[in-house]
C-alpha cells in the first residue's frame, strides 16, 4: 500500500515540513530555535541553579549530555502528537478523496523526524567542531535507537489517530501524557542518577533503555546494545503492528465520524 | 478495487457470490449505508468498539442513508443521478468512489475511478496553483513523470493566467474550480464520477467542461453524473437513476426519468386552483350542469395516459343537462403544477354536444399534432350552461407527453433558423 502511494507520501511529507514554516520570516530556522531554547533553559535550571553533578563516567558537560538526547526526544514527542491529529487535520481530504489514509500518519511522523534529525545532525556537528568528543563510530547503534523511536512513534500515531477520529479526547490527554513521559524518560537526567529503589520502575519504560543506549553510544562509544534495547525494539514492532491493524480496520469508517 | 462489506447476514453472503456482469464497470447489489446518529460519550466509545470488532452499528442509533440499491454501470455508458437534496446521491457517489464502504450488500468497481466529489478539495490555500497540482495529481494516483508530462495541459485547461504561480488563497472560488477540473481532466479514468461540479464556474467554463465530458464519452468513457440540472443530465447521460429517500426509485432512460422527476416536482408544489368548485351545497345531483364522464384518447382512468410528442389528444365525455338543453363545454390543458397552457370553450366555435338520451349529451375535441414538450399535464373539462355564461364543475385527467427533446418551456413554437 505504502509503495503504491510513495509519491503521495513524499508529497505529503514535504508539504508537512514546509507547512510548519510557510508564511514565517525565519522559516526553517524555527526548527532549531525551539530545541535550542529548551536546551538553554534546562542547562540554566539544572546546571546553574540545581548544580546537577553528572557521574564521572558520562565524560561530558551537562549541556552536551542533554543535547544528544533532546533532539531525538522532540522528534518522538512531536511525531506522536502530530501523527495523532493527522487524520482529523485532513478531514476535508478524507471525506472527499479516496486514497490510502495511512499516508497521512506516515507523513506526519516522518516530517517530524526529518525536521528534528536534521537539527540533530547540525547540533552534533557543532559539538564536534567545538571539540567535544562524540563517538561517530558508534553511529549504527545510534541509528538503530532512532529507528526504534520512529517505529514506536508511527505505531502509537496509527493507533491513536484512528481512535481520535471517533473520540476527540485523545489529543487532549496525549499532550499531558507526553509531558509526563518526558520526565519519566532519562532525557534531562541519566539513568545512573536515579535512586536505586526507583530504577526497577524506570526500567519498565522501553524508551528509557533506548535513550540510555543512544547517549552512551554517542558519548562513550559503547556500541553494544543490551537486551533491553532489543526488547524495546520488539515492543515498538508490536505497537506498530497493533496500530496498523487498528488503523486499517477503522479507516473505511473515518468518513462517517469526521 | 473491490469494497465488500463484512456480510453478517446469509443473504448478503449469497449476493456476494454473484459475478460482475460482463462489461460492468460498477456493480451494486443490495447496497446499503448507515450512519450513526447519536454522539454521546458512551455512544462514541461503543462505536469505536464496534468499528474495531468489524461490526455494524447497533440498529437503533443509525440513519439509513441508502437502502437496497442495485444497478450496473456498463463500459461506455453515461448515467445521471437525480433526486432531491438529502436523497442519498452524494453518499452513493462516495461509495462508488471508494471514500466510504457500504454497510451491507456488495459493491464492485473495476478500473481506474476518477472522482470529482468536490473540486479543489485537496488544495492548500498557502501554496501556489502549480504546487497544488502536484499534490492533487498524486492524490489521483499519478506518478511524478505523468504529473510533469501533463502539467502544461492542466495549466492550459485551467486558463487562469499568471495566477497559477500565486497562492490558492488569493483565488476566486471560480478559479479554484477551474484548477480542480483541469487536474481531473488530466487523468483519463475508466469511470468518471462527478458530483454537481458543473453547477459552479462561469458559463464559458461550464461549456468547456461539458465539451470535455462529451469528448470523454465519445472516446468510450464511462460517466456517473450527479446534477440538479435536468438539461445536463439529458445532454450527457443516456440513462438516469432517481434516488429517493435512500432508495432507487426509478432506473431508465434519462429522458423518461428526468420527465417523471420534473413532473413529481411540479405536483409537489401545487398552485391554488383558481377555478374553485361551487359550494358543495349547490352541487346537488340533478340540478346543475355537470360532466358525467371524461376520457383521454378514449381511455377513462385516473392514472396518466401517455401521449407521444406531436401525437394527437382527444378529450371526450358526457355532460348532464338538467333542463335537457344542449350544454356548453369548456376544456383546458394545464401543466401538472397548475400553470395554464391553453383553454377554450364550445361556444366559441358554435359547437353543440350531441344528445345521447334524456338530459345526457356527448362531446369530443381533438388536439393535434400536440405541440407540448415532454412532461406531465392535466386535461380539464368543465360543464357550462347553454349560454356559455357560467362554468360549473371540473373533471380532470392526467396525461404524460413523452418524447426526446432538449427544448425548454411548455410547448414548441413554430420557428425556423434564418440566414441573416
Amino acid at each position: 500500500m505504502l509503495f503504491r502511494s510513495r509519491w503521495l507520501f513524499l508529497q505529503f511529507t514535504s508539504r508537512e515540513v514546509s507547512n510548519r514554516f510557510a508564511g514565517s520570516v525565519l522559516g526553517g530556522l524555527w526548527a532549531f530555535v525551539h530545541p535550542l531554547a529548551l536546551l538553554l533553559v534546562y542547562g540554566l535550571v539544572f546546571s546553574a541553579v540545581f548544580s546537577v553533578k553528572l557521574p564521572a563516567a558520562a565524560g561530558s558537560s551537562y549541556l552536551v549530555f542533554v543535547a544528544v538526547a533532546l533532539w531525538p526526544w522532540l522528534a518522538f514527542q512531536e511525531a506522536v502528537i502530530r501523527g495523532t491529529s493527522a487524520v482529523t487535520a485532513n478531514a476535508a481530504l478524507v471525506k472527499k478523496v479516496p486514497f490510502a489514509h495511512t499516508v497521512l500518519v506516515y507523513s506526519a511522523v516522518s516530517a517530524c523526524f526529518a525536521i528534528h534529525l536534521f537539527g540533530y545532525l547540525v547540533v552534533l556537528a557543532v559539538l564536534t567542531l567545538r571539540g567535544d568528543t562524540l563517538h561517530w563510530e558508534a553511529m549504527p547503534a545510534v541509528l538503530l535507537c532512532l529507528f526504534i523511536l520512529y517505529l514506536l512513534a508511527t505505531g502509537l500515531a496509527l493507533l491513536l489517530s484512528a481512535v481520535h477520529v471517533f473520540v476527540r479526547d485523545v489529543e487532549q490527554g496525549l499532550a499531558h501524557f507526553m509531558a509526563l513521559l518526558f520526565y519519566l524518560t532519562p532525557v534531562i537526567y541519566g539513568g545512573a542518577m536515579v535512586p536505586e529503589w526507583l530504577r526497577s520502575f524506570m526500567s519498565v519504560n522501553p524508551l528509557a533503555h533506548v535513550f540510555e543506549s543512544l547517549r552512551s553510544a554517542l558519548l562513550t562509544g559503547d556500541a553494544q546494545l543490551n537486551v533491553y534495547v532489543l526488547l524495546a525494539g520488539l515492543f515498538a514492532a508490536a505497537v506498530f503492528m497493533l496500530g496498523h491493524s487498528v488503523f486499517s480496520r477503522a479507516s473505511p469508517r473515518f468518513e462517517e465520524a469526521l | 478495487m473491490t469494497a465488500a462489506a463484512p456480510s453478517s447476514h446469509a443473504e448478503q453472503a449469497v449476493m456476494g457470490t454473484i459475478a460482475v456482469q460482463s462489461g460492468s464497470l460498477v456493480s451494486l447489489r443490495n447496497v446499503g449505508k448507515e450512519y450513526a446518529l447519536r454522539t454521546t460519550g458512551t455512544r462514541k466509545l461503543a462505536a469505536v468498539a464496534s468499528v474495531l470488532r468489524g461490526r455494524a452499528q447497533p440498529p437503533a442509533s443509525t440513519f439509513k442513508a441508502l437502502q437496497e440499491i442495485s444497478f450496473d454501470v456498463r463500459r461506455g455508458e453515461s448515467t445521471g443521478l437525480v433526486g432531491v437534496n438529502g436523497a442519498g446521491k452524494s453518499t452513493l457517489l462516495k461509495l462508488i468512489a471508494g471514500v466510504v464502504r457500504p454497510t451491507s450488500g456488495t459493491l464492485q468497481v473495476q478500473g481506474r475511478v476518477g472522482a470529482l466529489l468536490e473540486l479543489g478539495a485537496g488544495f492548500h490555500p498557502e501554496y501556489t496553483g502549480r504546487e497544488n497540482i502536484n499534490l492533487a495529481c498524486a492524490l489521483l494516483g499519478m506518478s511524478p513523470r505523468e504529473t510533469r508530462e501533463r502539467m502544461d495541459d492542466i495549466i492550459a485547461f485551467a486558463d487562469i493566467g499568471a495566477h497559477i504561480d500565486q497562492p490558492v488563497k488569493h483565488y476566486s472560488s471560480g478559479m479554484v474550480v477551474r484548477l480542480g477540473f483541469a487536474v481531473a481532466t488530466s487523468m483519463v479514468p475508466d469511470v468518471l464520477i462527478t458530483d454537481e461540479v458543473l453547477a459552479v464556474g462561469d458559463e464559458s467554463f461550464q461549456r468547456k467542461c461539458i465539451a470535455w465530458m462529451e469528448n470523454y464519452l465519445a472516446d468510450g468513457g464511462t460517466l456517473l453524473l450527479c446534477s440538479h440540472s435536468m438539461y445536463h443530465i439529458q445532454k450527457l447521460c443516456s440513462r438516469a437513476l432517481w434516488i429517493h429517500q435512500g432508495r432507487l426509485h426509478r432506473n431508465g432512460s434519462s429522458a423518461d426519468v428526468t420527465r417523471e422527476y420534473l413532473a413529481w416536482h411540479e405536483e409537489r408544489t401545487p398552485r391554488p386552483a383558481k377555478e374553485a368548485g361551487l359550494p358543495a351545497a349547490a352541487a346537488m345531483q340533478g340540478t346543475l350542469y355537470e360532466i358525467r364522464s371524461m376520457q383521454l384518447n378514449s381511455i377513462d382512468q385516473s392514472e396518466p395516459v401517455t401521449v407521444a410528442q406531436q401525437g394527437s389528444l382527444t378529450l371526450s365525455g358526457t355532460v348532464y343537462s338538467p333542463d335537457d338543453r344542449a350544454p356548453g363545454v369548456s376544456v383546458a390543458i394545464v401543466r401538472a403544477d397548475g400553470t395554464p397552457v391553453y383553454g377554450t370553450f364550445s361556444e366559441l366555435r358554435h359547437y353543440k354536444p350531441q344528445r345521447l338520451g334524456p338530459k345526457l349529451f356527448a362531446y369530443a375535441v381533438r388536439f393535434g399534432p400536440l405541440p407540448l414538450l415532454p412532461g406531465r399535464y392535466v386535461a380539464r373539462s368543465h360543464a357550462m350552461d347553454p349560454e356559455g355564461m357560467r362554468l360549473f364543475d371540473q373533471v380532470e385527467r392526467t396525461f404524460d407527453v413523452v418524447g426526446q427533446s432538449r427544448e425548454m418551456g411548455l410547448c414548441r413554437l413554430e420557428h425556423e433558423w434564418l440566414v441573416p
